[in-house]
């Protein structure tokens, strides 16, 4: 029996097959734990705010508390004006968060390993926040490229360096989620596999490795969706504030 | 060389790009420990801003393992 | 003895205030959903009309993949766009 640790990374079908236009749109085991953070999501709110009592229960507390994680998050970093984006930034926060978190359960899939989920949250990020500064600003958005204090021999060469590394910006917030989940999730499939080839005399010492391990990728679980969020805020307050 | 030999010495050499995270993330650690120890109190306002920090350091070295990865796997 | 039964006619005149703009805005959990349901279906259909119109474009000119992708992020653009209208005025309700 092979233990190939990227067999957990498959993307396969369940259910009929769905073909429209020549395009496979079938369900899969991605699109199904998407949609189970999801409906989770949306339990988690529906039940908190049902009894809206002044002393929390337990489930409104912990809504209460995401909620004022968010809100300070994008009050701290993208000023009073940016308000306006708490249900995007509280999306994205907590369907990063939540995908992460199932991921970790055993014989689960983790959706925010797939480079594409994560590229397409990050193209939505960096196409919106652009937008946003055009409508705003006017075609005085540029001026984001053209920092203050420099002296004016060194402009052009500062501008084309501060353009790649605005561009590059979808690039790496998503490759910074997705890695993060692969190589964590790869490791703990590796480990796992020493367990079983070391037998029962020396298999206890990769098995407290990835008990620890596990704490770390949870802990990192929790990170990531937290530095997704409050990079889409700093990003957010570049468009909205011109570096003021 | 055949190309299965040149695909894990690539990957291997594509790895070594995780020294300069653990450099990276063991600086601003031990910035934020020698800030702390002068000014306690100080120290839990700018605990989000060690999570950012040390999340952007590990992502610069992870680009270097996706490199890796991808030699070994889609080539 | 004037001023207490002053004080005490305004407290009440004060508190029915209070009420009356608490029962305004004491919308049910299904009023909650159905604004929450408005503005996600904002964003996605704005982004998955924008990809099919440019996938049906692109079966029309046979420029693989180059339309669906410009669709795409003007589907973005529209999507986010319209989220943040409805969003502020939805602050400003409040």
């Amino acid at each position: 029996m092979t233990l190939n640790p990227m067999h957990q990374f498959e993307v396969y079908r369940i259910g009929p097959e769905i073909n429209i236009g020549g395009i496979n749109l079938s369900f899969t085991n991605a699109s199904f734990f998407m949609a189970t953070s999801a409906i989770l999501i949306l339990s988690l709110l529906f039940f908190g705010t049902k009894k809206k009592s002044l002393i929390p229960s337990k489930i409104q507390l912990v809504t209460e508390m995401s909620y004022t994680f968010i809100a300070k998050m994008i009050n701290d970093t993208a000023g009073s004006s940016a308000r306006a984006f708490f249900p995007f930034v509280f999306t994205l926060f907590m369907f990063v968060l939540f995908c992460n978190m199932i991921g970790m359960l055993p014989y689960s899939f983790t959706v925010t390993s797939q480079i594409i989920v994560t590229f397409v949250l990050a193209a939505i990020i960096f196409v919106g926040v652009t937008i946003i500064g055009f409508i705003k600003h006017g075609i005085k958005y540029l001026e984001l490229f053209v920092p203050k204090g420099v002296p004016v021999v060194l402009l052009p060469l500062i501008i084309v360096i501060e353009i790649i590394s605005y561009l590059s910006r979808p690039v790496s917030l998503s490759v910074r989620l997705f890695a993060n989940m692969l190589a964590g999730h790869t490791m703990l499939k590796v480990f796992g596999g020493f367990v079983i080839s070391l037998g029962l005399l020396g298999g206890w010492l990769p098995l407290s490795f990835s008990v620890a391990l596990t704490g770390l990728e949870i802990l990192v679980a929790f990170l990531q969706a937290y530095v997704f969020a409050i990079l889409t805020c700093i990003y957010l307050n570049d468009a909205l504030n011109l570096h003021h | 060389m055949e190309l299965e030999a040149a695909k894990m010495i690539g990957a291997g050499l594509a790895a070594i790009a995780l020294a300069g995270a653990g450099v990276g993330i063991g600086l601003i650690f031990g910035n934020y420990l020698s800030g702390a120890m002068r000014n306690p109190s100080a120290a839990a306002k700018q605990f989000p801003n060690l999570l950012l920090g040390f999340a952007l350091a590990e992502a610069t070295g992870l680009f270097g393992l996706v490199v890796a990865l991808i030699i070994l796997f889609a080539f | 003895m004037k001023d207490f039964k002053e004080i005490s006619t305004r407290l009440k005149i004060a508190k029915k205030n209070i009420k009356n703009i608490e029962e305004k805005n004491r919308g049910s959990n299904a009023t909650s959903l159905g604004k929450a349901m408005k503005i996600s279906t904002e964003l996605v259909s704005a982004v998955v009309v924008g990809s099919i119109i440019g996938f049906l474009l692109d079966n029309w000119f046979d420029t693989k993949p180059l339309l669906t992708i410009s669709f795409f992020i003007m589907g973005v653009a529209a999507g986010i766009l319209n989220v943040f209208r409805s969003a502020k005025k939805m602050q400003k309700k409040l």
